[in-house]
């Protein structure tokens, strides 16, 4: 990846609140065309980091550029290419959708920058209130307020889209409509996304990286498939003696009396049966044991905290 | 466009509309207020139009200037802070305050397109109290020569008599110099929806500063303390009731309670430039 790919530079990023510290020294970068997925348990630190990236908190140590300027001190610039949709959507309950959405679309837009009306109803009818235009926000259900929200997050067409637990409150036909739409900003127009979600099977199925925090501390950043390889496992069920397994392979981990596991690079099938044969060991079955983005994470988990212990 | 949004905001919200109606509630009040008090004055013998006194004395021209009088002291900087404190205070409270700023807004920007509509809005509810109290004035008593009297709420030492064009045009620079006045209760409460998060203490906390300073600068006891309260000079509108208005004295009390306007404002200004979104 060239340095001009890159969006966002966030270096060893803190931030302390009073006596709590919310974020301790977090490092990432936004590379350009791709979806990043912010992911943490509640009070991980999910939403000082995105508040700071937005320029509403300046990190109490660390630096951050986002295209190159400095968010808090540049806010102006940098909000003409990024665009947020918070949570809990905040919204103008006394305005229908059409004014929150004809006016939060030009402010701070020259005359001929302004979002067209036919724009506008495009994307309100992409994502399904082009029937409630009139109504008055108030009224709508925490999924519609979550439409709205994307809604006017996308116009003008940004470079960088910054979601915020997009999925909460939407169906499951919603929620997939929106993963077809992000994938289209990201495949169709190149826009870089970041998301933060606590549906992990969501994020496995469209985000290309993902970075996990944990009070405030990064326990993995990178490709989401390389971390699903590098935690998958293979299963292998034996007959015969099983007391040199352990000197064969030093990280197995016995799943049974018959049965070990290994991480899933360690060896392929071929080698396996070759390598059991010279100890008279018979291989009964060989599974490679794919992990879920969700198992991965808590695997990270449980790893970092007895790290600490340690 | 922010300016047209702040004001789209206003009306959608309602506020202008109570507002108005607490307007006509309470001129009612004082029309009722009135009445009683000329009826208990002379035993049941009047008919409404011609007074207690004479009507050269008490007309509707009277009665607008007592209904402006106690409007202008006591029920507009209620709604002076209650706007003030529902602008940033009330943005950040219910987080809308991140949707403008998501946008290539700086806060300045924000901060005096706000404070921009919420003194328009004053100045409107200003003129619309006067213009109902003369219409009600001219409807039920009947308009005339404006007499003042030494007293009577510190309108004059001396008796002032306006005739009634002298009076009109008197009661049109009050509407103005009024406005100027209630930009002092509106920066303190702008002032204080900075620092505070929740509006409701926002606006809580500037009506009950407002009273205060208001009370304080009232009673002879502060008599040294009173140079240093805005609450003091809120009164200057009166000196536009003379027979010769003292413009000299006008613009001395009018230039304080902007110095106080002024630097309520500045210290907002810094407040939200400064502050970060928790």
């Amino acid at each position: 990846m060239e340095s001009t790919d890159i969006l966002v530079t966030a270096k060893k990023i803190h931030h302390v609140y009073g006596k709590r510290q919310a974020l301790a020294g977090v490092d990432f970068d936004i590379y350009k065309g791709e979806i990043l997925a912010l992911v943490g348990a509640n009070g991980a630190g999910k939403s000082t980091l995105l508040k700071i990236l937005a320029g509403f908190l300046r990190p109490t140590q660390g630096k951050i550029t986002v295209f190159d300027c400095n968010p808090y001190s540049q806010r102006e610039i940098v909000m003409r290419k990024v665009r947020f949709a918070f949570a809990p959507p905040p919204l103008y309950d006394n305005l229908t959708a059409w004014d929150n959405i004809q006016f939060l679309v030009r402010l701070g837009l020259p005359k001929q920058e302004h979002p067209s009306c036919e724009d506008m109803l495009k994307v309100l009818k992409l994502v399904g209130l082009r029937d409630r235009l009139d109504d008055r926000v108030s009224g709508f259900s925490f999924g519609m307020r979550q439409r709205l929200i994307l809604a006017q997050a996308l116009l003008p067409m940004p470079k960088l889209l910054v979601l915020d637990e997009p999925t909460d409150g939407l169906d499951p036909l919603a929620i997939r409509e929106l993963r077809d739409l992000l994938c289209r900003l990201r495949d169709e127009h190149g826009v870089t996304i970041l998301l933060s979600s606590h549906l992990l099977s969501e994020i496995e199925k469209i985000a290309d990286r993902v970075l996990f925090i944990h009070e405030g501390k990064t326990i993995f950043y990178g490709e989401i498939t390389k971390l699903m390889k590098k935690k998958s496992t293979l299963e292998i069920k034996i007959e015969g003696d099983t007391t040199s397994i352990a000197q064969m392979f030093p990280q197995m981990e016995i799943a049974s009396s018959d049965t070990f596991l290994l991480p899933a690079e360690t060896i392929s099938l071929e080698e396996m049966r070759v390598k059991l044969q010279e100890y008279n060991i018979k291989l009964c079955e060989f599974h490679h044991r794919k992990i879920s983005l969700e198992d991965a994470f808590l695997k990270e988990l449980r790893a970092m905290s007895q790290k600490e212990k340690t | 466009m922010i300016c047209k949004f702040e004001y789209h905001k206003l009306k959608r919200s309602h506020r202008p509309f109570y507002s108005m109606l607490s307007i006509i509630l309470y001129l009612f009040f004082i029309l009722f207020g009135f009445y009683t008090y000329a009826q208990t004055q002379t035993g049941g013998q009047v008919n409404f139009r011609y007074t207690f006194e004479n009507r050269s004395y008490f007309n509707g021209l009277t009665f607008a200037l007592y209904a402006f009088y106690f409007a202008v002291m006591m029920v507009l900087p209620i709604f002076a802070a209650t706007e003030g404190g529902a602008q940033v205070a009330g943005e950040t409270h219910n987080r809308t305050l991140y949707l403008m700023l998501a946008r290539p807004l700086s806060r300045s920007q924000i901060f005096f397109s706000k404070l921009f509509v919420s003194f328009s809005y004053l100045f409107f509810l200003v003129g619309y109290l006067l213009a109902f109290a003369l219409l009600t004035g001219l409807v039920f008593v009947g308009w005339g020569t404006l007499n003042l009297y030494p007293g009577v709420l510190q309108m004059s030492h001396v008796h002032q008599s306006l005739s009634q064009s002298e009076a009109l045009n008197s009661f049109a620079c009050a509407w103005v110099l009024a406005s100027v006045a209630l930009s002092a209760p509106l920066a303190l409460s702008f002032l204080l929806s900075t620092w505070i998060r929740n509006p409701l203490n926002a606006v809580s906390t500037s009506i009950a500063l407002y009273l205060i300073l208001y009370v304080m600068s009232e009673i002879h006891f502060f008599v040294k303390l009173r140079p240093y309260f805005f609450t003091s000079y809120m009164g200057f509108w009166r000196e536009a009731f003379r027979e010769e208005i003292l413009w000299g004295q006008i613009f001395q009390d009018g230039a304080k309670i902007l110095a106080f306007t002024f630097v309520f404002l500045a210290l907002a200004y810094r407040r939200f430039r400064l502050r970060e979104e928790i």
